[in-house]
């Protein structure tokens, strides 16, 4: 994909009707520089609007531009409106988004949405021009909407994605990128046509199989549900997480806080650490518990199997230490173990029949000497489970007391952060304690909703076999069987296919990830995609092993870089090869950042803007005054087709007395 | 696992082709239950009596 040209109409500060043309092939950049509020993130909220009608604002509701608003009269309609043309797959569109706000009264300057239009256009193969019946879907096919954040990027936050927990956003980036979602398509389809074929072999079947699918039609919504629900409560949990370590990192470097909250992050490493232990310690009462914890209460019983067995050896029924085997031979082969001759009649060989006898009508017999002795080890194991039983209990005793001893001090570090005079510090321990609740409660939540799901998961896998054994008694219920069955098969071919391609790509792109990040960062760390798909730096210790390392929120950016670049250029590659026997359909994809740089300091700058064009066949990035510094300059002014300024008139200098931001586009330097 | 019975290996390989094919399509199709209509066609098709 490849955009060509943007509109905006009355776009937020974006006042009146303005254009902006973008630069692909050799001169692949186009820059945006302006100050700090000049509009550069609104210019990527932009585009996010007009593909998933999302921004980032925080009044989200006044989109329309307040100087427009400010000179209608009260009932006039506002358009509001962003356009994109663009290219992909060969195919050109135009998509549009438009809101119609209406002016409700004299000072109104939020207005009130009154229409809303998404359109699609494409030219066809015949080159007609012709609209999308499904504008929408037609979008988020081109770039799907959970991948928002890796291809309209703001660099404040794009360090995320080396975060804990953001393997998930990592493998959609990859399957989505690499075209590895048409597998991904076909297994959720398959399994949609399976249920279809199933409910069909229902209706032709008996009324209990009727039942029986329906029952499963139940608990299969229901996992479903509470599978929709527990990746909301752990995509929730995830913010959670992300938000609580800025606010650390935050605090670690104001001044005030920093030895408070250093204090902190070794009392939270040791409060983990005795959970673990207390997690640990747990398993093994419980362990011990199953184990032996019936020895006790059986204690009385096997104290009466005893006295049961005394009384038989007593009355010689147990007096027979030889094996009724043994005997038999004895007797068999005419021989004494004292190899003294057992002749037939002898009184050695009766004494022997006579011991047989004895042994075979016994009731416990030989059995009961071997549970004898027996017994005598249940009485070892029971000392020995009070004894293991009671250590662990005191080792809980004085694991729970160290929990609660950690869990002072941070409530007393939370007291004393909140009790410095800085409002900022104040307001950042206040938003951190409101997070830890949520995030307790959330925790459970989660809790609960795994719980349902693994209860449920063995009863939905009970009634399939049911089901399959009823569907097979109705010819015509067992074609119908025989199709669903086909559907899952194939279902599972795909799973495999699928699971092994996301590898393949992940292995594959690694080396570039690496590269590219080594290129800027120094040589001692090294990124990697791991097995779960998990953005991670590392650091070599010792020969074969490796530790992922705590790194900087710079670092992070530029692991985070180096993986969205590395993705687009292998699918760019994947895309060109159009090699049919690969597996990958690869692609085109534009990168559109807000303020790259983020948090990085001027040599990473520089090196990162020198990474920038390689990164992908067009590159839209937006800077501030500040940033696009001599050095930036150099590295990118090569690259840049097109180059705009984003020239805001403040409130106190405008005819009209609001401020808004006009794109300038700025004369570029001809390289000879 | 083996394929279900009275399939052979080579009547899988074209319902696999096919469902490539569907889905590569079903952009344009646009609309997704289209998708599970040919999907279903198709092992209709492939699996009778």
């Amino acid at each position: 994909m490849i955009f060509n040209r943007l509109e905006l109409v009355n776009f937020r500060q974006f006042y009146g009707h303005q254009e902006v043309e973008f630069s692909a092939s050799d001169r692949n950049v186009t820059v945006f520089h302006g100050a700090n509020g000049s509009g550069k993130t609104t210019l990527l909220n932009a585009f996010t609007w007009l593909f998933y009608e999302k921004v980032s604002f925080t009044q989200d509701d006044k989109l329309a531009s307040e100087r427009a608003l400010a000179e209608a009269e009260p009932k006039d309609i506002i358009e509001v409106r962003v356009t994109l043309d663009f290219e992909d797959d060969d195919v050109r569109y135009q998509a549009s988004r438009s809101y119609d706000v209406m002016k409700h009264h004299d000072s109104d300057l939020t207005g009130f949405v009154k229409g809303r239009n998404l359109v699609v256009w494409y030219t066809d193969e015949t080159g007609n021009r012709q609209k999308k019946a499904n504008p929408r879907e037609t979008l988020a096919n081109i770039i799907p909407e959970r991948l928002q954040d890796v291809f309209f990027f703001d660099g404040e936050t794009i360090d995320q994605l080396t975060q804990i927990n953001n393997e998930e956003q990592v493998q959609e980036a990859i399957e989505s990128v690499m075209g590895i979602t048409t597998l991904e398509r076909a297994i959720r389809h398959l399994e949609s046509a399976a249920k279809r074929f199933r409910k069909e072999a229902a209706d032709k079947g008996s009324s209990e199989l009727q039942e029986l699918t329906l029952e499963l039609q139940g608990l299969e919504d229901k996992v479903a549900e509470d599978s929709e629900k527990l990746t909301v409560v752990t995509e929730s949990l995830d913010d959670i997480d992300q938000e609580l370590t800025k606010i650390d990192d935050e605090l670690r470097v104001l001044g005030a806080a920093t030895e408070l909250q250093e204090r902190r992050d070794t009392i939270t490493e040791a409060l983990e650490q005795a959970k673990e232990k207390q997690a640990e310690n747990l398993r093994d009462i419980s362990e011990q518990i199953s184990e032996y914890g019936h020895i006790p209460f059986a204690m009385d019983a096997i104290a009466k199997l005893g006295e049961f067995l005394d009384d038989k050896h007593a009355a010689g029924e147990l007096e027979s230490a030889v094996d009724s085997n043994v005997i038999e031979s004895l007797l068999e082969d005419g021989r004494c173990i004292c190899d003294r001759p057992v002749e037939e009649g002898s009184p050695a060989a009766d004494q022997l029949s006579n011991l047989l006898a004895r042994n075979q009508q016994t009731v416990v017999g030989t059995k009961g000497r071997i549970l004898g002795t027996y017994l005598g080890d249940i009485s070892e194991n029971e000392q020995s489970f009070f004894g293991n039983l009671s250590e662990l209990i005191s080792n809980r005793k004085s694991l729970r007391e160290e929990v609660q001893k950690h869990q002072a001090e941070l409530s007393d570090i939370e007291f004393a952060l909140k009790k410095i005079d800085d409002d900022h510090i104040v307001e950042l321990e206040t938003r951190r304690e409101s997070l830890n609740k949520e995030q307790n409660t959330k925790l459970t939540r989660k809790g609960q909703l795994q719980e349902s799901i693994s209860t449920i998961e063995p009863k939905i896998e009970r009634l399939e076999n049911t089901i399959k054994n009823e569907q097979r008694k109705s010819t015509r219920a067992d074609l119908a069987a025989k199709r669903q069955e086909t559907c899952e098969y194939l279902q599972a071919a795909f799973e495999k296919t699928y699971d092994r391609q996301k590898n393949e790509v992940r292995e594959e792109i690694n080396t570039w990830v690496n590269d590219t990040f080594q290129s800027i960062i120094a040589k001692e760390f090294y990124a990697e995609v791991d097995e779960s798909f998990r953005l991670q730096i590392l650091k070599d210790v010792g020969d074969i092993s490796a530790e992922e390392v705590d790194k900087s929120t710079g670092e992070r950016q530029v692991a985070s870089l180096a993986f969205i670049g590395s993705l687009v250029r292998l699918a760019y590659e994947k895309f060109t090869e159009n090699d049919p026997a690969s597996n990958y359909r690869g692609g085109i994809y534009p990168i559109v950042m807000d303020s790259p740089f983020g948090s990085l300091d001027p040599e990473y700058q520089q090196k990162v803007s020198a990474m920038l064009p390689q990164m992908s066949e067009q590159i839209l990035v937006m800077v501030t005054d500040s940033q696009w510094s001599d050095a930036v300059q150099g590295e990118l002014g090569d690259h840049a087709g097109y180059q705009y300024n984003l020239d805001v008139t403040n409130a106190s200098d405008a005819a009209s007395g609001y401020e808004s931001t006009a794109i300038v586009p700025e004369e570029m330097e001809v390289v000879a | 696992m083996d394929p279900p019975a009275g399939l052979s290996d080579d009547d899988v390989r074209e319902l696999v082709k096919e469902v490539l094919e569907i889905e590569q399509e079903r952009v344009h199709m646009e609309i997704p239950q289209n998708a599970i209509n040919e999907i279903e066609k198709a092992v209709r098709e492939k699996v009778v009596e």
